[in-house]
């Protein structure tokens, strides 16, 4: 395969996986904004799993610059990060969301916790 | 449908479903099957043929076949592996299904651990890796040694196990699903078998359909970690050439994932033979009883295919849409965030709801209503994960090259 054809495909593989962690984020930054709406009437704290310190990072800016409420932000990169099933009591009473893209990832993990209705896959 | 042979084993506890859609060059399986070391009469083979090819591939191993099927689907129509499931779940006599590759190795056994895995964890589907070789000189193929195998041009051997095994990181892609999923019949009727929607036609399908749904109906998904299948290359394995349905990119159908995110437990379009045993309406059992429905026989034309029709029959009355659910009503769409499904935030229904008549008009709506105040921020977003997966991707190519320089193996 010629080199350009080469080059070409890898800048596609990497815009479309790129754009598909951008689109995945987004989704979690508009959901998290609507439920910060919903804050004053009082919820359940919030923890929200991401799987990479840059998408905890930018949470974390967004919440200084008070664009997003703070929330607490769990980082799991590998299923041995957390050890869900273990845990009866995982991070108190507190709801967990997650995208879809992160659920997927982590699913035998997290699928037990969607049954307590603690969870919310965006 | 035409029976070239029909099982003839009373009690088997296990039923293996091979599959092959006229393209099969080698069921060296079956090879590896005669040497098990358990009671021949504890495990039934099923071969289902989707078109009408009486195989010549399979005739050397005709005396370890017990049944075996042709579905005689027209020629001009798709292969679809999900209707081949079902037809293997209607036809098998055993309580534990077994779907798995046909051109793979297994060491004797491989039968015994599945039995013993169910008796150990009986609420279970389960799962066994495969060790991959890319070597061409094993093709066509040799009967080459076990270590042969996960030796020299092994692409996922790590510690005498496999990537998927091993790693954590990115299960659903380093885990081979296709190789070999069982599960109890009774669970997967229970599921309603394998899906039969036109989103799994072609290459992108698998039995992990069924896994997910099973797991989300509260069943626990094990791999096994001592017993592994062997596969060695052969031209066409990674579907070259063949009609994908919708994907993510890495060969994994997103209908699929879509149901594990969704919680789904049945299928998008259930097979009737399924649905009578599920529903116990049908009371003859066995292949005969098995049904193939009509309108599969036009969608899945190979002209149909050509023309790009599938895409509308896969159309549904809800969607996502950038963390939005669409709800089509008989008024119009209904668009409100996801978070809102939860039963936690079920009082606030309504607050968030957001109509238009077209879908188009209600993209503008939920651009402006929602995302608009977020068009300063969204593109530094995403400028910050263009760079920072760019720096993360080069230096893992950097510690591939050092890898390489000092002649260690980088995992």
């Amino acid at each position: 395969m010629r080199l350009w054809k080469r080059i070409a495909m890898r800048w596609f593989q990497f815009r479309d996986e790129v754009g598909g962690l951008i689109r995945g984020f987004q989704v979690l930054i508009v959901n998290l904004a609507l439920i910060g709406k919903l804050r004053p009437v009082g919820l359940v704290p919030i923890t929200v799993i991401v799987d990479s310190w840059r998408e905890a990072t930018i949470l974390r800016l967004l919440w200084i610059t008070q664009l997003l409420p703070r929330h607490k932000i769990l980082v799991v990169r590998r299923a041995c990060d957390l050890h869900l099933p273990i845990q009866s009591n995982f991070v108190g009473e507190s709801l967990l969301i997650v995208t879809s893209r992160v659920f997927t990832k982590h699913y035998q993990l997290l699928a037990s916790l969607r049954n307590q209705r603690r969870l919310v896959v965006l | 449908m035409k029976f070239i042979k029909q099982s003839a084993r009373p009690n088997p506890k296990v039923s293996l479903i091979l599959l092959d859609w006229s393209v099969r060059e080698s069921f060296h399986l079956l090879h590896y099957l005669s040497k098990q070391d358990v009671d021949r009469e504890l495990f039934e083979v099923i071969i289902i043929e989707y078109y009408s090819r009486v195989s010549d591939a399979i005739r050397p191993f005709k005396d370890q076949v017990d049944s075996w099927l042709l579905l005689e689907m027209p020629e001009d129509c798709y292969y679809h592996k999900h209707l081949m499931y079902n037809a293997g779940i209607v036809a098998a006599k055993g309580d534990i299904c077994v779907i798995c590759d046909s051109d793979a190795m297994v060491r004797p056994g491989f039968i015994r651990s599945i039995i013993t895995e169910f008796e150990n964890h009986p609420n279970t589907v389960l799962h066994i890796d495969q060790f991959r070789n890319a070597r061409k000189d094993l093709y066509p193929f040799c009967y080459p040694d076990f270590s042969e195998v996960t030796s020299r041009g092994c692409i996922n051997s790590v510690s005498g196990k496999t990537r998927g095994v091993v790693d954590d990181k990115a299960l659903i892609h380093n885990r081979n699903y296709g190789a070999c999923m069982c599960a109890r019949r009774d669970d997967l009727i229970a599921i309603g078998g394998a899906d039969e929607h036109i989103d799994y036609l072609g290459h992108i399908c698998g039995p992990y359909d069924m896994t997910f749904r099973l797991v989300n109906s509260g069943h626990r998904e094990i791999w096994h970690q001592t017993e592994f299948m062997y596969h060695t290359w052969h031209p066409g394995q990674d579907g070259e050439d063949n009609y994908l349905g919708p994907h993510d990119g890495r060969h994994m159908s997103t209908t699929a994932l879509d149901a594990l995110i969704s919680g789904r437990t049945m299928p998008l379009e259930e097979n009737e033979s399924i649905k009578n045993l599920r529903l116990a309406t049908d009371l003859a059992q066995g292949v005969e009883a098995f049904r193939i429905a009509t309108p599969h026989f036009i969608s899945w034309q190979n002209e149909n295919i050509r023309k790009g029709k599938q895409w509308v029959s896969g159309n549904s009355s809800r969607k996502i849409w950038h963390g939005f659910v669409v709800d089509q009503t008989t008024d119009g769409f209904i668009a409100y965030p996801r978070f809102l499904e939860h039963p936690d935030f079920s009082m606030f229904q309504g607050q968030f709801h957001v109509y238009a008549s077209t879908e188009v008009e209600l993209h503008a709506r939920l651009i402006d209503l929602f995302v608009c105040r977020w068009r300063l921020v969204f593109p530094v977003v995403t400028l910050l994960t263009y760079v920072s997966r760019a720096l993360g991707l080069t230096s893992l190519y950097l510690q591939r090259r050092w890898g390489r320089l000092t002649h260690e193996v980088y995992t």
